[in-house]
């Protein structure tokens, strides 16, 4: 019998897998999607052709119901494939701040973390070290005990230009972006080079997939990643125990794998799905692991206000895939509980792209020409990712209507933004609007929305097995040898893109995992 | 909108700096993650040489080296979309209502002058519907402006898709210096 089976290769998985087989377990990971060969000139021509490289998404598989009055693009936000949603990631690496480890007991909202951010700090040094995070001084950034990885890209030209004069003027400050791309070789990567493709395809390697550790794991000689091996259900031993996995293999046959412990690995939707599907007698009759009534629920994105504008100058966007700068003066919990925190992002990656302006111009010869030449590479933008509530009516259910392929309930999805993110974003866009006037901008346009992408909450972590689903190193309340790993796992959202906080919490489960067997 | 690449960063993953994607017609998007998976030679030698002639039309080359860029550029562009996306559609499309305007005059657009292609292109772009050969050039022009040959037209030296170097990206901009933006 094998060690550990884990199931979904993303960030979370895959580090597991590889910090597992270094502590000497054995380990299959099972993955529903195919694998790519990052190498394979077929993907960056495909790039080149403005064709998405990842063709994974398979309709009679990847179904879901969606209950909302928000546009959700729930496939859109993530990658089932080895490596998982990272190969398509913009690779943003910040931490999350103290703060959001006590919101309850701190600012009398949402709830607390089991630990806390001091725990998890020696962590998030590991973790910054395993995907190769670049990065520098920013004021108001969370307290850490080590130096980035690497050195920070340096600012674009129209941060040092346009955005660090405005947010001075506006009385805010800009620091350096983390990110996992390699400013310099690191780890058997290249330093970044501007393809400028980070987002959906990195040319270089530069940018940092869960492709690294899938690769370092099987490097081990003790992980097997089974690839296009579709989960179904998870079978238990015993009340406490779960005893295997069945899945379908890529030719369609049904297989187990028994193992001494489980990892459930597949995102914010999946995890909790399995949990629902996979529900037996007893005290899993409404789900594994959900006495608590918890799983798939509290759902939780990121909100995004978006702020546009069109300088005076050209500032040479598309020049670099991702911002440099970022600022924290507004995510330090110093607005609750009338609005949440907001991370600010300036970029000027943003459009209209030469073919849009060609397309709309009407015009033909050497005037299309000139007018493309004179309105394009002007646009900036601002963008304030804000964060949301746990709530319990934002969840991941079982379809009563549709199923899979496979013959499962597909997910059902239901979420909705409250006051609360409502009046986050518009301050968000308050801030930005402010900040494109400063900047002396021509014309300004906003958008306000959920942001895709970042599923959170619906298998949370918690100190309290009533109020929560697994403890502080993921492991499920109710079975004593099934852990969580990934975004679902988190209590509250933050304002920070989550997944260097996944990759640190899966380290620090893997460290758990192993001491435990 | 279809999903492309372009769309990709544009409207989702880079704007938000996510992994966040931006398309709105599932079926589209089923469309183009699930290509149809055609023969070569999707598009005949004519088509091919319909579709330059548009493109040269369209973006009337400074001289000879830059018409012989934007053949190149085109054909492989056709090609790729149509051999890898689900694109062949709107080549096809295209290409019928062309011909329909065309049938008065009982030629192929590549056989006209460059000053009566010109005549009889730019009242179809320029119109308001957005009609088969509307989307036609679109598809066109996204080639042209997704390439080499569009962005030095710009004055950019790389673009997306290619390595540009380090710290090309902390520079003035390329182009002409101090380009002002007009509305």
């Amino acid at each position: 019998m094998i060690d550990i089976c884990i199931v979904g290769s993303g960030v979370a998985g895959s580090l597991i897998a590889y910090e597992a087989a270094r502590a000497g377990k054995t380990v299959v990971v099972l993955e529903t999607g195919r694998r790519y060969d990052p190498l394979d000139p077929e993907l960056y021509e495909r790039v080149r052709l403005q064709l998405y490289p990842w063709q994974w998404e398979d309709e009679s598989r990847d179904a879901f119901e969606l209950d909302s009055p928000m546009r959700v693009r729930l496939n859109g936000g993530r990658v089932k494939a080895v490596g998982g949603t990272t190969l398509h990631w913009n690779a943003y690496a910040p931490r999350l701040q103290p703060g959001d480890f006590r919101m309850k007991s701190s600012f009398g909202v949402a709830r607390d973390w089991p630990l806390s951010y001091e725990e998890l700090e020696p962590w998030y040094v590991r973790a910054e070290r395993e995907l190769g995070v670049a990065g520098g001084d920013a004021p108001g950034m969370p307290p850490r005990s080590a130096p980035y990885s690497l050195p920070p890209h340096p600012y674009s030209f129209s941060d040092n230009e346009v955005f660090l004069p405005a947010f001075r003027k506006a009385g805010l400050t800009l620091g350096y972006n983390p990110m996992a791309v390699a400013s310099q070789p690191y780890d058997g990567r290249a330093g970044c080079v501007g393809f400028t493709t980070c987002a959906p395809m990195c040319g270089s390697g530069a940018k940092y997939t869960g492709m690294v550790h899938v690769r370092k794991a099987e490097a081990t000689g003790k992980v097997e990643v089974r690839s296009e091996s579709h989960v179904r259900r998870i079978r238990l031993a015993s009340a406490r125990r779960v005893g295997r996995i069945e899945y379908v293999d890529k030719t369609g046959a049904a297989q187990t794998v028994e193992a001494r412990a489980f990892v459930l690995a597949a995102g914010g939707i999946e995890n909790p799905r399995l949990l629902l599907l996979s529900a037996a007698d007893g005290t899993h009759a409404r789900g594994l692991g959900n006495e608590s009534g918890l799983v798939g629920r509290t759902l939780m994105f990121h909100t995004a206000s978006g702020v546009r504008a069109t300088m005076k100058e050209r500032v040479g966007g598309h020049r670099i895939g991702f911002g440099t700068s970022i600022s924290w003066d507004h995510h330090n919990h110093s607005t609750f509980p009338e609005t949440g925190n907001l991370l600010l992002f300036p970029a000027d990656l943003q459009g209209p792209m030469p073919a849009d302006i060609a397309q709309s111009s009407g015009l033909v010869g050497a005037a299309l020409k000139d007018h493309v030449r004179k309105r394009y590479g002007s646009n900036v933008k601002v963008i304030g990712e804000g964060e949301m509530m746990p709530n319990p009516e934002n969840s991941v259910t079982l379809s009563t209507a549709k199923r899979d392929r496979f013959g499962d309930p597909i997910p059902r999805v239901s979420i909705r933004m409250g006051d609360f993110e409502r009046r986050t974003m518009d301050r968000g866009v308050e801030i930005g609007r402010r900040i494109m006037e400063l900047a002396g901008a021509k014309e300004i346009w906003t958008d306000t929305g959920p942001l895709g992408g970042h599923y959170m909450g619906s298998t949370c972590m918690g100190a309290d097995p009533t109020e929560s689903v697994c403890d502080k190193f993921g492991r499920c309340h109710g079975l004593d040898n099934l852990y969580l790993a990934g975004g679902s796992i988190f209590a509250t959202s933050s304002a920070s893109h989550p997944t260097l906080t996944m990759a640190a919490l899966a380290l620090r489960t893997a460290d758990s995992l192993a001491r435990a067997l | 909108m279809l999903w492309t690449r372009r769309v990709f960063v544009q409207v989702g993953a880079v704007a938000a700096g996510a992994a966040v994607l931006g398309w709105s017609q599932r079926e589209a998007l089923s469309k183009l993650l699930d290509p149809p998976r055609a023969p070569e030679n999707l598009l005949s030698a004519e088509e091919l040489n319909e579709i330059v002639a548009v493109a040269d039309t369209l973006f009337e080359p400074d001289d000879e080296q830059e018409r012989g860029e934007l053949e190149k550029t085109m054909r492989w562009w056709a090609e790729g979309r149509v051999t890898r996306g689900p694109h062949l559609d709107v080549y096809k499309a295209g290409l019928a209502a062309l011909a329909t305007t065309l049938t008065d005059r009982r030629e192929s657009l590549a056989a006209l002058g460059p000053a009566d292609r010109k005549a009889l292109i730019t009242p179809l772009v320029a119109g308001e519907e957005k009609g088969p050969f509307k989307v036609l050039t679109d598809e066109i022009l996204e080639g042209i402006y997704s390439s080499a040959i569009g962005w030095r037209s710009l004055g950019y030296t790389t673009f997306p898709g290619v390595p540009s170097g380090p710290l090309e990206y902390t520079t003035r901009p390329h182009g002409p210096a101090r380009v002002v933006a007009t509305a």
